[in-house]
């Protein structure tokens, strides 16, 4: 399957539109910060990491062939840059993806209790769950943010996304359906014990 | 709802309600980092430009300076690029391109250096070193050199059986390198990692979090996430079928049964075995005519041998075995 909403984004950026380019950079930027935050912890290296990352891609927009998101593209574009300081800098590899046990607290999490163990370990869920939201095709994760994070009401969210009310509940519908299929796939247990 | 069921949107809310705020970067990094990224863009933007324009006006010059003199011409156009490969597969079994994004149909069988293939169908180009390269449907490769090769996208097979030993050839791939010695090996690639495997000789795979060796029928995939698995494959497992539709041509006339056989033997990874010192003296002495254009080798073997005084006998799935009548 090619992604050619993100094959267009390229050739528009290769052409020089800036409006496409403030799109992407708008789009992209947060969402490869708190990638490259969740596996740093260090502002200065991540701004440099990211800003490495992003120069790179818009030089390298020709080898985008669609095959994944442009997201995932940018994201291996970035462990690389990752992968490359940690050499350089002669330290092991951090933990660089999500195993299937790391989401498995996400299963106690709804039921945690306030020990500074499981506040830990919940703060580690919240980073999966937002690299889950971050890796969701268009603009599914926004919406989902807006809708259960920041509270947002449908009209709001149709508002901001400058559709009609259907338009947004009907993107919201199929955000949650893109996010449950993520879960699945990182937690394939998570459903049944999340509702026991 | 049954229990089984995916999270409800409750659940979801709840779920997504306990993670807190999103981290966003804070607002002065955005302005920086913008600032910079859309620099070097603007700057990559001028410089491609300013080749197209040089193109252009290059182009514009010379054809008027090819009215003036054709001499100023040769001293001032670029030096073509050398021919590097040639096409084994039918013209249209590929595409072209300069630039990797306006493909042409290819007007001959001669590759140059710098040149971008899309394969339309299964394809084979040879190197002029011998190397010899296959591309499944849909691939694409960049020819740097005959010494190594970019894969954009897609899979190749190598097969450097010819090639001296101690040149040593690279596959280059958005995610690291993978640098044979003398072998037959594939290389494939997609947006979210690579694959290597080799039937035959040694490979090195190199990027960033992995220096890896690997020798016959083994397979390393290295996903997007740098999680690294090997396994091993046999030489004549069906992973490298296609590889045979897309043969180079292998010319028979005038060629002894023993080095035909060989050649099968290596295009379908099999073991080549005679049932007798005999069988194997006169199958290097007896020669062949005729052509087996359009064949693979595994069905050639079909047309070639019934002519001959050979046949080969049911065995192990990864051994040929040939006895004279």
């Amino acid at each position: 399957m090619k992604h050619q909403e993100d094959l267009e984004l390229c050739r528009a950026l290769r052409a020089g539109d800036e409006h496409q380019f403030n799109q992407f950079f708008e789009h992209y930027f947060p969402r490869l910060y708190r990638f490259c935050l969740s596996r740093l912890k260090d502002d200065t290296l991540v701004e440099d990491i990211v800003q490495t990352t992003m120069i790179k891609a818009t030089k390298a927009m020709n080898t985008y062939r669609g095959d994944a998101s442009l997201f995932t593209w940018l994201c291996q574009i970035c462990r690389n840059e990752i992968n490359m300081h940690f050499r350089k800098e002669a330290r092991s590899l951090p933990e660089v993806h999500a195993e299937d046990d790391a989401i498995r607290p996400i299963l106690e999490m709804l039921e945690a209790d306030a020990s500074p163990e499981a506040e830990l370990e919940s703060a580690r869920v919240s980073a999966l769950i937002i690299e889950v939201l971050d890796f969701l095709p268009g603009n599914y994760g926004q919406a989902l943010e807006w809708k259960y994070i920041l509270g947002l009401s449908v009209t709001e969210i149709a508002e901001r996304l400058e559709t009609t009310e259907l338009a947004a509940q009907s993107l919201l519908a199929r955000a949650r359906t893109s996010f449950r299929k993520a879960l699945e796939q990182i937690a394939p247990h998570l459903n049944t014990a999340a509702q026991g | 709802m049954d229990k089984k069921e995916s999270l409800s949107e409750e659940q979801i809310e709840q779920l997504l309600g306990r993670i807190g705020d999103i981290p966003q970067p804070p607002g002065d990094m955005r302005e920086r980092v913008k600032n910079q990224v859309a620099s070097a863009w603007r700057e990559n933007m001028q410089e491609q430009q300013q080749k197209r324009q040089n193109y252009g006006l290059f182009a514009a010059a010379a054809t008027i300076t090819l009215a003036i003199t054709v001499g100023w011409l040769m001293t001032s156009e670029p030096l073509p690029q050398p021919v590097i490969a040639s096409l084994d597969s039918p013209l249209e079994s590929v595409m072209t391109s300069t630039d990797g994004d306006r493909w042409q149909a290819s007007a001959n069988l001669e590759v140059q250096q710098g040149a971008y293939i899309k394969a339309m169908d299964t394809a084979s180009l040879s190197l002029t070193n011998t190397l010899n390269i296959r591309m499944k449907p849909e691939s694409v490769v960049y020819l740097s050199s005959t010494d190594e090769v970019r894969l954009i996208s897609g899979e190749i097979y190598l097969d450097s059986y010819e090639k001296p030993k101690d040149e040593s050839f690279r596959v280059i791939t958005d995610f690291g390198i993978a640098e044979d010695i003398g072998t037959q090996f594939i290389v494939a690639t997609s947006d979210t990692g690579w694959q290597i495997q080799v039937r035959e000789g040694l490979v090195k795979v190199k990027d960033d979090a992995t220096h890896i060796q690997l020798t016959e029928s083994q397979r390393l995939n290295i996903t997007a996430t740098n999680s690294v698995n090997q396994t091993t494959l046999p030489a004549h497992h069906e992973s490298w079928r296609w590889v045979e539709n897309s043969r180079p041509v292998y010319d028979i006339e005038g060629e002894s049964v023993d080095e035909y056989l060989q050649w099968v033997a290596r295009e379908t990874g099999r073991d080549l075995q005679y049932m007798s010192n005999e069988a194997r003296e006169s199958a290097k002495t007896t020669r062949l005519h005729g052509s087996i254009t359009g064949m693979t080798a595994s069905k050639s073997v079909q047309t070639v041998l019934p002519a001959t005084n050979f046949e080969l006998m049911p065995s192990r799935e990864n051994v040929i075995i040939v006895i004279k009548r």
